[in-house]
């Protein structure tokens, strides 16, 4: 399984420059930056030549996730969560606000990947991107995914980034559906 | 060493600025961008149109700050033109095609100037509304020009980063670093430095743009001189050097007189 590392190792080394500069309170970019690195976890240079193999496209995916997703977890606790979290709720809306990210990051690129031969890293970061910019544009109180404060504090922010992961993985396991399976209704 | 093996780089540039020019403003990511532009420039049109009072200052950042946004996007869009070889596996086969690589890194500049042509007109119609509308300071309408000027010079970015940093995360890294790293809340000196700032007098705006300008050739000579660096390309990095320099110094010495705020 041709897994490419570079995306993580980037996203660890430029995350580490605020905390290494004295800006060790930058939580956005470290977290936006290693959950678009994960999106590249589903590029598959042998997307099409595995597309007849009898694994599931799903559980391919899933394999690959299970290689990177506890070295990006890793990562990401050593540069945000460890450094920065200082009681309960902040830690819980850290580990939310990460797992929206992430798994949005990684619904993008399913649903790109699905349409472009496998590959969905670079377009779905750039789509990650996309949407955290249009959710800066509404109103603090209606930001779907919030990077700062809003009104409601912990409790809102935890449900925003909540219900953002439970999006991203729906948007995952629609997109990773195989192409060759039959549908349920199919089914003799 | 006959004329096939060396053809004219002139034609060459010009074809391929053409249809890299037309493939970018196809690109989806140049969409996205383009996407955030208008959505920002409705909220401003709708703030123009809705509110009772309503003033360039407080209400055309958003038209601005999403035009910033699309120029992000296309040099997210110009670097993954400029990865398309690698990409494809097909860097090989381009090797061998009699126009040398400074030729395609040329065109694929000159073919950003199809995504500025096009911003550039948005963001000038966004002006022309304003101006019926509001009381819109003369010194705006370099913002026009500044745009334009933007997109070239992130587009540059883009081929430089995906010359020397091949890999397809690293534009995006550089937009979120962009996107999510601001100079400061309070203005300094310094900050002329982000492609983002602008200026409150005609001098210094267009300065700012020549700044601007300078560091897109300076990246566009830096992106074509790999793998062989030619004179040519030399000296247009070192005249691009200079003149970033001098603008540069220009703007650090004048944002911030000694009496009254600084003109960011």
């Amino acid at each position: 399984m041709a897994v490419p590392w570079h995306p993580l190792a980037i996203a660890l080394m430029v995350g580490a420059v605020p905390a290494v500069a004295g800006r060790g309170e930058s939580v956005a970019f470290p977290t936006a930056l290693l959950a678009a690195a994960a999106a590249f976890a589903i590029d598959d240079p042998s997307h099409e030549t595995l597309a007849t193999s009898p694994t599931s496209l799903l559980r391919r995916r899933l394999h690959r996730l299970t290689v990177v997703a506890p070295m990006t977890v890793l990562g990401w606790a050593a540069l945000v969560l460890i450094p920065v979290a200082g009681g309960i709720q902040e830690t819980v809306t850290l580990v939310a606000m990460f797992a929206g990210l992430f798994a949005l990051s990684v619904g993008f690129a399913s649903t790109i990947a699905s349409r472009n031969r496998g590959r969905g890293g670079a377009l779905g970061s750039s789509a990650l991107l996309s949407a955290l910019i249009v959710s800066s544009i509404f109103p603090p109180s209606w930001r779907p995914l919030p990077m700062g404060d809003v009104p409601g504090g912990w409790g809102a922010l935890q449900t925003r980034w909540s219900l953002s992961a439970m999006a991203g993985m729906v948007i995952f396991l629609v997109a990773s559906r195989d192409p060759a399976a039959r549908r349920v209704w199919q089914r003799p | 060493m006959n004329s096939s093996a060396n053809p004219p780089m002139g034609p060459v540039v010009t074809a391929l600025a053409v249809a890299e020019g037309r493939h970018l403003l196809a690109s989806r990511v140049f969409w996205s961008g383009l996407a955030i532009a208008l959505l920002g420039t409705g909220v401003f049109i709708r703030s123009a149109l809705a509110e009772e009072s309503p003033t360039w200052d407080d209400d055309a950042w958003t038209m601005g700050v999403s035009f910033f946004l699309a120029a992000i996007f296309v040099m997210v869009a110009v670097n993954r033109a400029a990865l398309r070889d690698r990409r494809e596996h097909a860097v090989e086969q381009h090797e061998a095609l009699p126009a040398p690589r400074s030729a395609r890194v040329a065109g694929l500049f000159a073919g950003a100037l199809w995504p500025a042509a096009v911003t550039s007109v948005l963001v000038g119609g966004g002006v022309l509304f304003a101006a019926t509308r509001l009381d819109v300071p003369a010194v705006s309408a370099l913002f026009v020009i500044h745009n334009a000027v933007l997109v070239l010079m992130l587009g540059a970015v883009g081929l430089v980063l995906a010359t020397w940093m091949p890999s397809p995360f690293v534009a995006p890294v550089v937009a979120f670093a962009l996107f999510l790293i601001a100079p400061g809340e309070t203005p300094a000196a310094w900050h002329v430095i982000w492609p983002f700032a602008t200026l409150e007098t005609w001098g210094l705006a267009a300065w700012h743009i020549g700044y601007l300008l300078a560091l897109a050739l300076l990246f566009a000579a830096i992106a074509s001189g790999r793998p062989d660096w030619r004179r040519g390309q030399t000296i247009v990095a070192l005249m691009s050097g200079v003149a970033v320099v001098v603008s540069l110094t220009v703007l650090i010495s004048g944002v911030c007189p000694p009496r009254g705020p600084c003109l960011l």
